[in-house]
């Protein structure tokens, strides 16, 4: 009989700890107020991110062929100005939809997973905040089906 | 039997901290989940709809994982490996050994799975990644389970996953579901046989799970598992955990947990803690 009490007792601690939890993890973004553009450290910071992204990618030998015909300055200008759009930031895209620019070449999975490694290591470089990575990752995300296999 | 088994293990995931470029795949980082008990990617005692290891479009991967459970009166050891391919088809080996402390006996089982991706991603697109396994069981020390009344040395399980993970869920967070539904008669995951002498009909069990990641290396969440209660002497409940999964990086994963299976073979309360250690190739 004891035995079951404490058991209850113990699940019923596992529940209070789990939505202190929640409640915690709630609270948080309650208080968050900067932008996702501000987090990313608005222009300058993106422009960083997509520097250490273009590293990343250099040092990659499955995605570096991918680059080798294509304008980096032009692919550089053009991804700063979309992941300052996506993040609500005062940009115009200037580039072509990901359909179009990715027609023809066949993208695999594997390559877009490490691309978004990639992203996820270069905003880490530029120390920002995992929960703005994750932000700006899911306004990314449903890019997949227009990026892969066109 | 077990025991060189595990240097060979141990030496496999201490080489892996070493070569931290070894080959992996090109998921993302913690998209592997772990090798449960019965050998099949997912948590550590329910299947999810991922598959084993990193392996992204037309990459392999392997696992090699050790689980240990640790209950007041059972003790669990897994040894499991697995291969992959093009994150679309997973096959897996392990083999149980479960302690009976209190009779000083032991309770061997193999384990064979094969599992295939049928739809989606699980981060990408708005539905999730679904999956269809079989879970075939040869219990290798049927005297116990016989006693108990169980039909069968022998099993299979048919289980149908889905899983999702949402990105920048509550909190901004990366929260992870999973449902599953499994076609099962085994007693106590097989350790204890299949089926009643008197009746050895499969039923429909349900297995969830969810999980919240703090980091992009770790994850926390609960698992719970329907067992199929069909052997007339004892009574079976469902299984329970919460787990805390380190995906160290793309070669190895700790991972630690507090489970609390039930009655188990007539004896209640049986709770404890799992570990898991993981390598990936």
């Amino acid at each position: 009989m004891s035995v079951s009490i404490l058991k209850q007792l113990r699940v019923g601690l596992l529940v209070v700890a789990l939505g202190a939890l929640s409640s915690a993890v709630m609270s948080c973004a309650y208080h968050q107020k900067t932008s996702l553009y501000q987090q990313l450290g608005e222009k300058e910071g993106i422009a960083n991110v997509v520097d250490n992204l273009a590293l990343l990618i250099a040092k990659d030998s499955m995605l570096r062929p991918r680059f080798v015909d294509v304008d980096l300055f032009l692919f550089r200008t053009h991804l700063i100005e979309q992941l300052c759009k996506v993040s609500n930031g005062p940009c115009e895209y200037t580039g072509g939809s990901m359909k179009e620019v990715h027609r023809g070449l066949n993208i695999s999975d594997a390559e877009f997973n490490r691309l978004v490694t990639h992203l996820r290591e270069a905003m880490t470089k530029e120390q920002i905040p995992y929960v703005a990575q994750n932000e700006l990752l899911s306004k990314l995300a449903p890019m997949h089906s227009d990026v892969t296999y066109q | 039997m077990i025991k060189p088994k595990l240097y060979i293990v141990i030496l496999g995931l201490l080489a892996t901290l070493f070569i931290s470029s070894a080959w992996a795949g090109s998921r993302i980082l913690a998209t592997s989940g772990l090798n449960s008990v019965e050998g099949t990617a997912g948590g550590g005692i329910t299947p999810w709809a991922i598959i084993s290891g990193y392996s992204s479009s037309e990459e392999w991967s392997a696992t090699t994982h050790y689980s240990a459970v640790r209950l007041d009166d059972f003790d669990l050891g897994v040894l499991g490996a697995s291969v992959s391919y093009s994150n679309r088809v997973e096959v897996s080996f392990s083999q149980q050994k479960l302690d009976v402390l209190p009779l000083s006996t032991s309770i061997e089982q193999r384990i064979y799975s094969v599992k295939a991706r049928l739809y989606g991603d699980i981060i990408y697109g708005d539905w999730p990644q679904i999956s269809a396994g079989i879970i075939h069981k040869e219990n290798k020390d049927f005297e116990v389970p016989q006693l108990l009344g169980a039909r069968n040395d022998s099993g299979t399980d048919y289980y149908l996953a889905a899983s999702k993970l949402f990105l920048h869920g509550a909190g901004g967070y990366n929260w992870l579901f999973n449902a599953s539904a499994r076609y099962s008669n085994a007693n106590q995951n097989g350790l204890l046989g299949f089926g009643d002498v008197s009746n050895s009909e499969k039923k429909w069990l349900a297995e969830a799970s969810f999980a919240v990641l703090p980091r992009e290396d770790l994850a926390i969440g609960i698992e719970y598992r329907q067992q199929p209660n069909v052997l007339a002497s004892v009574d079976e409940d469902s299984w329970k955990d919460f787990f805390v999964a380190w995906f160290v990086n793309k070669n190895l994963s700790i991972s630690a947990a507090y489970v609390d299976l039930g009655t188990i073979a007539g004896l209640p309360d049986q709770t404890g803690y799992y570990i898991n250690f993981q390598g990936y190739f």
